[in-house]
Order: C-alpha cells, then sequence, then structure tokens
C-alpha cells in the first residue's frame, strides 16, 4: 500500500518508473518471483495494425491499432505487456470501460468519408462507466466505494497527468452522464448499465502535441523502439491534415461470446489509436495518388515489435470496381481478403513473416492511377453545425443534417452539450421531423450545462434542421478564459447512427475484426462570442477609480465623522488637568521671564557647558 | 421647491443668463467650430500605432512569386476574354471549377431579392474555403471580390477575382494557416454581400431570400473586399466607412497601410489623391489638405452610405475594409502589378492568421486627416460638446423666461405650460412620421416617381402651412416655451446621435444650431433674412440640394428641358435615401424625417408665431 500511495502522489515518479520498465516489464516482473502474476504474465497479448485508405481528395487516411489484453482481475499488481499505469487508473477509479481521445483539426467526413473507431471531436474527448458500489462481484475494488463524482474527478486528474493533457479542466460543469450514447462496448454485467455510471466531457480547446504523444507511445509494449510505433513520428503526424491519438479500455470475453463469459475467460483490452490524414502528393500531381511510407513518415520498417502476436498493415482498396482496386502496391500483399460487412477488399501483410520483406527494410508505396473526383460520392449522413445571429445578445445553435441515402430513412441519436453560460430554451427547440424520444436536461450555472439527447429519424434524400435559440451571458471577471475576445467554444454535437445495411457500411473503412456497422459523428465545435469586458482597461479603471475613492473618501469621511463642536476651552477639561495646565502655565511664565532676565549671560552658561569638555 | 435648490439663486441665474446668454451661445458656437476645425491640425493628432500584437504585421517571408503572379495574370486574361462574349454574365461555372481545381471546397450560392419597384429578381455567390489543414474550422477570415459586369461604369474588379483565384493557388498546401479563409466573389453589388453575410450568420431580411450556406468557417474574424480593376496600377484607395458611419479597427487599417507601404503601393484613404502627392511644405498647404481628407470621410460617414462591400462585414461585427486599385490616368501604366498586390494581401492575410482573438484593441472611432495620423474618439467629442452648447444654453434662458419673467413683461395673458405647447409638439412629429411614410410606400410605385413627389410635396406643403394654424392658436408666449422644448429637443437628439454617428450629428449641429437658436428679431429685414434662412435650412430641402449637388458634382448632367428626366433625375436619389433604408438600415432618412424634420417644423412655427 505504501508504495502505491506515494506514486499517486507523484506522476512525475510514476512516469519515470513507465520510461524505466516500459518495453522491459518482463524482467521487471519475472524477478519479482510471484507465481500468480507469472501465470497472468503468460496470458497478456499484443496486436498491432495499420490500416491505410486513400481518400477521394488525394489524401491518405492512416490508422495505427496497438491491441494489448490482459486477464481481467481485482488487482493488477504485476503485468506483463499491459501498461501498468493504465491498469492502476482502472483499478484505483474503479473502472469497466475508459475512453480518451485527443484529437488536431477537424475530421471532415463529407470530403473524406467515414473510417471506423476514427471518432473523435476536436480537442480532448473523456468518458467512462464506473463500477458499481457492489462487492460481490469478482473484480470489485475498494474505490467503488467512493461516488462516481469523485472517481470521475481522480479519473480526470490521473489522466491528465498521465497523457499531459489538461484533462483535469473537466469538471461537473463540463460533463453529463449520457441517457442512449456512449453505451459500453464491452462486457457488462447486471446493474453496470446505469446511467448515473457514465460520464461524459469533451474539451474543445485542448491543443493536441508532442507531449500528448511521447507519453502514449511509451504505454506501448515495444514503445517506439521496432514495430509499426516506429513509424509514428511526430512531426509528419502533426503536420497532417487531422490527427488523433486514443485510448479505449473495455473488459472483453476470450471466446467472442457476450452473453455469458466466465470470471476466468474476461479479459481487459487496451486499444490505442492513432489516426491520421496525411496529403502526400506533391503539388503537380493533381488526380493521382502516389505514396509510400517512406515518405510519409521518413521512417523506415525493420520488423514488426518482437512482442506482437500479429503485426499487420492492412491497405483498403475499396469496393470492387473502386479505382482503388488498380493500386499499384509495392511490396506485392501477403494476401488479400474481403470484409464480409461492408465487402471492401483489403490488401494484408503481414510483418512477422520474413517473406513480406522484399530487402532488409519494409517499404510499402502505393500507386493509383487516378482518384474519384471528390464530392462525387457524398456520405451517408453529412452534418453541419453553425452559430446563427450575431451581437452579443442572443444567438442559435442550428446543426443541418442530411441523408443522402435515396431509399431508407436513417433514425439519428442526437447529443448536444452546452455550456451553462448559454441560456438555451426548450420553447425554442426546433426539428422539423417528429422526435421519437427526447431528454433535455437544464445547465445550472456552474455545476452542470444542458445536455439535450435526442432521437428521430432522417427521412430518404432529404435534409432537417436542428434549432435552439440562446442568450449570453455576462460571466464574472475572473471566469473568463485568457484571450478572452477569442470567444468561447461550445463543444460539438454527436449524431450516432447504426448502419443496418451492408451498402450503407460500405462507406465505412473498417479493420477486420470490427463487428459493428455503427457511425458516430462529431459536428464542428464553435465559437461564441460572450459579451466581454475590455481586459486592458481593468487595470487603469481600478487604478484610477482608487485613487479617486482615496481623494474622495478623505474628506467624506472626516465631514461625516467628525463633528465641529464649538465649546470653550476651560469648561471642557476636568478640574486635575485644569490645576496641571495652570501649573504649566506658571511655571511657564516664570520661565520666561527668568530666560528674559538671562538672556545677556545665556552665551557664558554654554561656554561653561562647553568648558568640561575641552 | 426642491431641498438643494434656492428659488432665489435661479432668478439670479435666469438674470445673469438673460443678460449673457447670447455672448455665452456666440462664444460656445464659435469656440466649438474653431475646435472641431483645429482637431485636424498635426498638433492634436496623434501618429498611429499597432495595439493589437498579435498581428506581428510584415514579419514573414513573402511567399507569393512571379509563378502565381502569371497565374493571375493567366486568370485575369480568362475573365477578360468571358467578359467580352457578347451574352456575358457571372462565370459562376468558371470561377466554382477554377477553385475546385485548387482544390478548395467551392460552393455556389443563390439567393432572390425584391428591391421596392424593382420587383424579383436572382443571383448568385461563389465561395470556397481553404481549410486550415491543422485548426478546426472555428475561426476563418474573408478574401472578397464582387463581380461588375461589363454595362456598369464603376471601377473594374477583374483583376481582384484573379488576385483571390492566385491568392487560394498559393495559400493551399502551406500548414501554417490557423484560420480558414473563404474566397467569395458575389454579383449584384451590394446585395450580393449582403445576401452571402447574411446567409453566412443564419439571418433572414425582408429584401433577400436565400437559399442556405452548403458550408461555412466558424467564425469570421476579418474581411478583406478587392476592388482591383487589373495589373498596372498607380494607387490603391483603402475604403473604410461603413454603412451609418461604422468604421473597422483601426489595427487593420494600421495593418494594410503597413504591407502596402513595405510593397511600395502608394495608400490613401477616401479616394484623396492629393495624399499621393509631396507633403506640402507649407503649413497652411498641410493643413488644408489634412482638412479635405478628414472632412471627405465626415461627409461619407454622415452619409451613412455603402462604399464597399465591406459595411456589410462590419454590421455584423467583423471588421473589414475595401481596396480598391485605381490608376492616375486612364491612359498610362502605372507600376503595381499582380506582383506587388499578391505580396501585400498574403502579408495581411497571415497577419491576421496571427491574430489570437478578434480584433478589440486600437480604436473603432476616429477620423483620419491623413493615412498614418488620426483623431480619437477623446479628441473628437470635446467640439461636438461645446458646438452644442448654445442650444441648451438658449434653451434654458427662453424656459426661465417663461418661468420668471424678466425685464420686459413677456408673460401678458397668464404663464404657458407644457400642455398648450404639447399639441404643436406632436403635430410636427406627426408631418415627419407622415413624410417617413410616405417615402417608404412610395418605394413600392417605383420606378414612377410621381407618387413620391406627390407625397413629398404633400407632407412638405403641410409642414409649410403649419403657420396658418399656429398663428391663429399660438400665443407668443407659448411660441417661447415651444423654441425652449424644440432647443432641446435637438440638443438631446444631437448628444445621442453624436454616440451613434458623430459625423452626422457635427454636421447637422454646424447648420442647425446657429439657425435654430436664433430668436426672431422685430426688424424687418432681419426677419425676412432669417425667414429665408430657414426656408433653405429645412431638412429636406438640403438633402435634395445635397443629392442634386452630389449628382452635378459625379457628372450626371441635369437636363431642365425635359421635364420627366428632371423628376426622375432629381427625386431618384431622394427616393434613394429610402431605398437604402430599406436594404442596409441607413438611418439617414429616419433622422431626416423622425428628427430633422418636427423641429424645423417647430421652429418654422416659432418663427411665424413670435416677432
Amino acid at each position: 500500500m505504501e508504495p502505491s500511495n506515494f506514486r499517486r502522489k507523484n506522476v512525475g515518479l510514476r512516469l519515470l518508473a513507465i520510461l524505466m520498465c516500459c518495453g522491459r516489464w518482463t524482467e521487471c516482473a519475472a524477478s519479482s518471483g510471484d507465481s500468480s502474476s507469472v501465470q497472468h504474465l503468460l496470458a497478456d497479448s499484443f496486436r498491432e495494425e495499420l490500416l491505410i485508405t486513400p481518400l477521394d481528395t488525394e489524401h491518405l487516411h492512416l490508422q495505427f491499432k496497438f491491441t494489448i489484453t490482459t486477464p481481467r482481475r481485482a488487482h493488477y499488481g504485476h503485468v506483463d505487456l499491459f501498461p501498468k499505469s493504465v491498469a492502476d487508473v482502472m483499478e484505483k477509479h474503479a473502472l469497466e470501460e475508459l475512453h480518451l481521445v485527443l484529437t488536431q483539426g477537424l475530421y471532415r467526413h463529407r470530403q473524406w468519408g467515414y473510417a471506423a473507431e476514427a471518432w473523435a471531436p476536436t480537442g480532448a474527448q473523456v468518458y467512462a462507466w464506473f463500477s458499481p458500489d457492489d462487492t460481490s462481484t469478482p473484480f470489485s475494488s475498494a474505490a467503488s466505494q467512493h461516488s462516481v463524482d469523485q472517481r470521475w474527478k481522480g479519473l480526470t486528474n490521473s489522466l491528465a497527468g498521465l497523457f499531459c493533457a489538461t484533462l483535469n479542466d473537466v469538471t461537473n460543469a463540463k460533463s453529463i452522464s449520457p441517457v442512449w450514447q456512449f453505451r459500453p462496448q464491452g462486457l457488462t454485467r447486471a446493474g453496470s448499465v446505469n446511467n448515473s455510471l457514465v460520464r461524459y466531457s469533451t474539451l474543445p480547446r485542448e491543443n493536441v502535441c508532442t507531449e500528448n504523444l511521447t507519453p502514449w507511445k511509451k504505454l506501448l509494449p515495444c514503445g517506439e523502439q521496432s514495430g509499426l510505433a516506429r513509424l509514428l513520428n511526430a512531426i509528419k503526424l502533426l503536420s497532417s491534415h487531422y490527427f488523433s491519438l486514443a485510448l479505449n479500455v473495455r473488459p472483453v470475453c476470450n471466446n467472442d461470446n457476450r452473453k455469458s463469459c466466465a470470471v476466468e475467460e474476461q479479459l481487459l483490452q487496451a486499444t490505442f489509436t492513432a489516426t491520421a490524414v496525411i496529403q502526400p502528393g506533391s503539388v503537380q500531381d493533381f488526380n493521382k495518388l502516389h505514396w509510400s511510407l517512406k515518405d510519409i513518415f521518413e521512417v523506415e520498417l525493420e520488423r514488426g515489435c518482437p512482442l506482437a502476436d500479429q503485426s499487420l498493415i492492412y491497405v483498403d482498396q475499396g469496393l470492387p470496381g473502386s479505382p482503388m482496386q488498380e493500386m499499384a502496391l509495392q511490396p506485392f500483399p501477403s494476401f488479400t481478403m474481403a470484409l464480409p460487412e461492408n465487402n471492401h477488399r483489403l490488401a494484408v501483410y503481414d510483418l512477422a513473416n520474413s517473406t513480406t520483406f522484399n530487402g532488409p527494410k519494409f517499404t510499402l508505396s502505393g500507386k493509383s492511377p487516378s482518384t474519384v473526383q471528390p464530392g462525387l460520392h457524398e456520405p451517408l449522413l453529412t452534418t453541419h453545425r453553425f452559430v446563427a445571429g450575431y451581437g452579443q445578445h442572443k444567438g442559435a445553435i442550428k446543426c443541418r443534417l442530411e441523408n443522402h441515402d435515396p431509399t431508407s430513412a436513417l433514425r439519428v441519436q442526437y447529443l448536444e452539450v452546452l455550456p451553462w453560460f448559454l441560456r438555451v430554451y426548450l420553447h425554442t427547440l426546433r426539428l422539423s421531423v417528429p422526435i421519437l424520444r427526447s431528454h433535455f436536461r437544464p445547465a445550472r450555472d456552474r455545476i452542470a450545462p444542458h445536455h439535450i439527447e435526442l432521437l428521430f429519424d432522417i427521412p430518404s434524400a432529404s435534409s432537417i434542421e436542428f434549432a435552439v435559440e440562446f442568450d449570453l451571458t455576462l460571466l464574472k471577471w475572473t471566469e473568463y478564459p485568457p484571450d478572452a475576445h477569442r470567444g468561447f467554444d461550445v463543444p460539438p454535437a454527436v449524431v450516432a447512427v447504426m448502419l443496418k445495411s451492408p451498402e450503407q457500411c460500405s462507406h465505412v473503412t473498417m479493420m477486420p475484426g470490427f463487428d459493428s456497422c455503427f457511425l458516430r459523428l462529431y459536428t464542428e465545435a464553435l465559437l461564441v462570442n460572450l459579451p466581454t469586458p475590455d481586459f486592458s482597461m481593468p487595470y487603469n479603471v481600478i487604478c484610477m477609480t482608487c485613487t479617486v475613492l482615496a481623494l474622495a473618501f478623505g474628506p467624506i469621511h472626516a465631514y461625516t465623522s467628525k463633528s465641529l463642536v464649538v465649546g470653550e476651552k476651560e469648561s471642557a477639561q476636568r478640574p486635575l488637568v485644569k490645576l496641571k495646565n495652570k501649573v504649566k502655565a506658571l511655571i511657564a511664565k516664570w520661565k520666561a521671564r527668568r530666560t528674559r532676565v538671562a538672556v545677556p549671560d545665556s552665551t557664558s552658561s554654554a561656554e561653561q557647558d562647553s568648558s568640561p569638555t575641552s | 421647491m426642491g431641498l438643494l435648490t434656492d428659488p432665489g439663486k435661479s432668478e439670479q441665474m435666469a438674470k445673469l443668463l438673460a443678460k449673457n446668454y447670447a455672448k455665452l451661445s456666440a462664444l460656445a458656437y464659435i469656440v466649438g467650430l474653431c475646435w472641431t476645425f483645429a482637431i485636424v491640425d498635426d498638433h492634436f493628432t496623434l501618429r498611429t500605432y499597432f495595439s493589437e500584437n498579435a498581428l506581428l504585421p510584415g514579419l514573414v517571408e513573402p511567399a507569393f512569386t512571379s509563378t502565381d503572379e502569371a497565374f493571375a495574370k493567366m486568370q485575369y486574361k480568362l475573365l477578360i476574354d468571358l467578359q467580352r462574349k457578347p451574352d456575358s454574365h457571372f462565370p459562376v461555372d468558371f470561377l466554382h471549377d477554377a477553385f475546385r481545381k485548387l482544390g478548395l471546397e467551392a460552393y455556389v450560392h443563390s439567393y432572390n431579392y425584391t428591391l421596392p419597384g424593382d420587383g424579383h429578381k436572382h443571383g448568385k455567390s461563389v465561395y470556397a474555403i481553404l481549410r486550415a489543414s491543422r485548426a478546426n474550422s472555428q475561426e476563418s477570415m474573408v478574401l472578397a471580390a464582387p463581380y461588375r459586369s461589363s454595362k456598369t461604369e464603376k471601377v473594374r474588379t477583374e483583376g481582384g477575382i484573379a488576385l483571390l483565384l492566385a491568392l487560394a493557388h498559393q495559400f493551399r498546401f502551406k500548414h501554417y494557416w490557423a484560420k480558414d479563409i473563404i474566397f467569395l466573389v458575389t454579383e449584384n453589388e451590394h446585395i450580393g454581400a449582403k445576401a452571402w453575410v447574411e446567409a453566412y450568420h443564419g439571418i433572414d431580411s425582408s429584401v433577400v431570400a436565400s437559399e442556405p450556406l452548403k458550408d461555412r468557417a466558424g467564425a469570421i474574424q476579418a474581411a478583406i473586399t478587392a476592388e482591383i480593376p487589373g495589373p498596372n496600377l498607380d494607387y490603391v484607395d483603402a475604403r473604410i466607412v461603413g454603412i451609418n458611419g461604422q468604421m473597422p479597427n483601426l489595427d487593420l487599417l494600421n495593418l494594410v497601410r503597413l504591407l502596402c507601404s513595405q510593397q511600395q503601393i502608394p495608400l490613401v484613404i477616401q479616394g484623396n489623391s492629393q495624399l499621393l502627392e509631396r507633403t506640402p511644405q507649407n503649413m497652411m498647404g498641410h493643413y488644408l489638405r489634412d482638412l479635405q481628407t478628414a472632412s471627405a470621410m465626415v461627409t461619407s460617414a454622415a452619409s451613412g452610405q455603402l462604399e464597399g462591400n465591406h459595411g456589410f462585414f462590419q454590421q455584423f461585427n467583423i471588421q473589414s475594409l475595401t481596396l480598391r486599385g485605381l490608376k492616375k490616368d486612364a491612359n498610362r501604366n502605372g507600376r503595381i502589378g499582380f506582383l506587388d498586390l499578391g505580396i501585400a494581401f498574403e502579408g495581411i492575410c497571415r497577419s491576421l492568421n496571427n491574430l489570437l482573438e478578434r480584433f478589440h484593441q486600437s480604436f473603432f472611432f476616429y477620423i483620419m486627416p491623413a493615412t498614418q495620423r488620426f483623431v480619437s474618439i477623446g479628441l473628437y467629442m470635446p467640439p461636438l460638446g461645446i458646438l452644442v452648447l448654445p442650444l441648451v444654453l438658449t434653451a434654458l434662458h427662453l424656459w426661465s423666461k417663461g418661468s420668471f419673467p424678466v425685464g420686459e413683461g413677456n408673460a401678458a395673458g397668464g404663464s404657458s405650460t407644457v400642455g398648450t405647447v404639447l399639441p404643436w409638439i406632436v403635430l410636427s412629429h406627426a408631418i415627419g412620421l407622415g413624410a417617413f411614410t410616405v417615402g417608404l410606400s412610395a418605394l413600392s410605385t417605383l420606378p414612377d416617381t410621381a407618387a413620391m413627389m406627390v407625397g413629398l410635396g404633400a407632407t412638405l406643403a403641410v409642414a409649410f402651412s403649419t403657420p396658418v394654424l399656429t398663428s391663429r392658436f399660438l400665443r407668443e408666449a407659448d411660441a417661447n416655451l415651444l423654441h425652449s422644448l424644440t432647443l432641446i429637443e435637438l440638443a438631446v437628439g444631437l448628444y445621442a446621435l453624436s454616440m451613434l454617428n458623430f459625423s452626422l450629428a457635427l454636421i447637422v449641429a454646424m447648420i442647425a444650431v446657429p439657425v435654430a437658436i436664433l430668436q426672431v428679431p422685430t426688424n424687418r429685414t432681419l426677419r425676412t433674412l432669417l425667414g429665408g434662412l430657414l426656408l433653405v435650412t429645412c431638412p429636406t430641402l438640403v438633402m435634395l440640394g445635397v443629392k442634386v449637388w452630389e449628382g452635378l458634382r459625379t457628372g450626371a448632367v441635369f437636363s431642365l428641358n425635359d421635364l420627366d428626366k428632371v423628376k426622375d433625375e432629381w427625386l431618384l436619389p431622394l427616393s434613394d435615401l429610402f431605398m437604402q433604408y430599406v436594404v442596409y438600415g441607413n438611418w439617414l432618412s429616419p433622422v431626416l424625417c423622425l428628427f430633422l424634420l418636427p423641429v424645423w417644423v417647430c421652429t418654422w412655427m416659432v418663427y411665424w408665431t413670435s416677432g
């Protein structure tokens, strides 16, 4: 207990510990000699994958996915490949699931289409499912007795330290408990799916930087030493058009049976996902897509991570008949496969297989003769959200949702989390289609945001608009952020939809093993201008007012607190003082008379005084 | 009987006022006038400076090269070729494709608009969004150019459109953009810009009905409108005055000035080409030039008219200005080409890109006597205050004259109360409201100006004939009170107006104050003179006069022979004023009809009653 407490207090030391042990954990754990943990060590597994998808717009969509699993238990004393700090976070805050994503830029689904598991809003997003306070379950930890709010606060602070992000800004005033969205993605048990156990929050203003990428990479079994993680070149990734770092932790079952899973078959799975949209082409290459991993990342692969069970690279060649099928890949793929969910064809490279390497280094490159004209295939569902109106009094948030499917309607879950400083009026909520289910929880100043959740159908080939009006408020002057005149960020809305047919699903690019065509879109984050005081003025105003007040206060205080009394001098004095004064006056008079007499010989007395010293 | 007032003292004050108000008023007016003219002088103006440190102007190496210049020239040639075609129209497809080919998201925005008396019309705009690769589309800036058909006589704009394309060509693939850049080309002059800006903010207006925009790019931080005819220019004119005298942030103008001067592009303001020449060495010449520039700015702000499409952006709190490329001599080629302009525009965009916050520092209220000198609001407000002071002094004197009869027995026939003059005040305002309503409703009958003429003639006739009534029912003592109240209304109105549109308040004060305070003299000649003065300053007539003068100055010839033409040419400008109110909310016509005309009618009544 002692060391763990110590670690909790000192994030820096903990990071240092991760640094030292990451990648060499096998030795660290083996030297401990704990037989039970050795048994678990053997069961940890690690898989690394990279999915490359050429987009219509001469962009390349790259998704790195590192999956680590470990047997689920109540106390993660020792782990093998699974990151210890993540396990600690899960244990300490009694979490069922944890989903964190840090994103730079906006995923432009209208141009780029959809990518599975790449759903991320601008900035930071975190949501977590907490364990119920129920000691009967085998994995319950002591922390589950703390309130969910307490654990949520602890979790966001832990994550802030772990990923060097300002997630400690996540407060209850920015968090909600979604009613229908953000359901558990992994195993659930009776009583664990309850709204009171989930917290969701976004920080649209969070900037993603290398300082987030570095700790993220260090949690991987091979770090950035070998394997696909070597490709994660910070400069290249952060100058891309979209970059997103995610960590998803969830309980899964070893036997693919979600309904019932024996305790010993339950696993804890951590998925590290890095997604980037990169424009590899040079300026001259219009309508052509030539790329190679070496050019994109300026790093060459030597081998897969030796600790990985699987190291695979997939290249999405789209639907049969698409121009991407003609893409010339160099080297030739290990094998190709078709995804049953959406009929996409994937070219697969197995880095564990030495025949994949056509030399000492692996350099994958692709050339496609032409790309599809952008805008020709509008994705199934597009969204566009904006602030309507102007001025500092009121405004409206409008969101347009377009269903481009010519035949079938789409059932959509819509979640809007609006900050409390926008006074949202429910009676102004407009939606051009009937609302099937709705949940509205108004904000409480400085305590909770507005929470609007709707369920509705968008008819086929049509566009609908969601609109809600708000009033702007003047905040307390300490509540304005730095650069207050930039405006205030309004988090993006979340649109979730379950695609039914493979035709609809074919819009989505996905890795194998992803079991449903579930789509979650994030709209634009918005800027709202609140009435903002001129913050260059307070200084002047304070200075001037203080001076004026000081100048005014003196006389006013004097006039109000002092009374001018015209009294006789003598009568006001007490007899003893009177006597004393009389005596003093007498003495003074006598002295005065003496000095007048003694004036002529005052010089002689001075001489007398000075003579002894001389 | 207030606690703090001593009735004896007010009587003394009244006596003092009665004795000295005329001198004081005259002094205040003269001092105010002199001060107003003095603040333009170099000794009182400040040199412009950058308040917003984040702009970091002109610190980057320009990336706009001769390749981009060649691209601009090519696009310019294509546009001119399109223009020369017999059935030339707004090249929507050409622009849309051009932006698309550059890899930008290009969209067409179409709208319908209804101008009074002009029927329904259709228009289109093309806009393209350059997405800042690493940003999240929360902020953006706009580079706009209007498209003008070959029929108009205004400055050509093909150069501006070509420049926009060249800038898009240069800006794409750059990683440093933190704000999206919107390239916008509109047609139909003001209507096009209005339609797009309103659609961007999801606003519905009575004039324009437009389809929703397909995509946006967050909050617009700044907008630059380019009216560039082509290469080979001599100088650039920065148009800053927007609707109702609204100004962009001074930092934006500073930025434009600095980047133009780095490229040796001469920049003038208010089209005052004297600024291009060497600064006159003699003090008087120097002063006169500054005065001319400043007064050009004041008159254009007072007119409330739109000088370019930037005015619509300003209405939505987006700092914006119009840069108009001009030639000194139409037949000679200037030395400024696309390269210089491109580098300057690139610099402006990259500086705006550095902004962390919206423009909020520096000045929003100022007058520019020269490109590098400005008079801030703190300097120009006191003279106006003093200029309006005579109204207050005279009003006080007249009020006290009614309450405490001093000297001559004016109060014969009982004291007058506010109640006795209220009907006349109401009547005068009713006339004003009538004029305004007539003006607005006559718009629907355009282009036939008969309704406008008859309507305005009728209201003017009523206004002029009010003395027939007043001379019978209004006593002279009441006239004094009416005069006093009128002056108070004028003073309060002017002070309020000075907060909204300083320039308009200044010009009205200069004209109205001396006329309003004059009391009707007993001397017959003087009396007739004042009557004439009053007639001349009737707001409607003044406006008509200004419009006619404007027409004469700009070269629209008025032919007196053709009566129909006279009617059209003289009245269309006046109806234009109401049109401006309807289309973009120019306050001049409501101020004229609802404030100045009633005040004038009251003064007119006073003139005919007293003396």
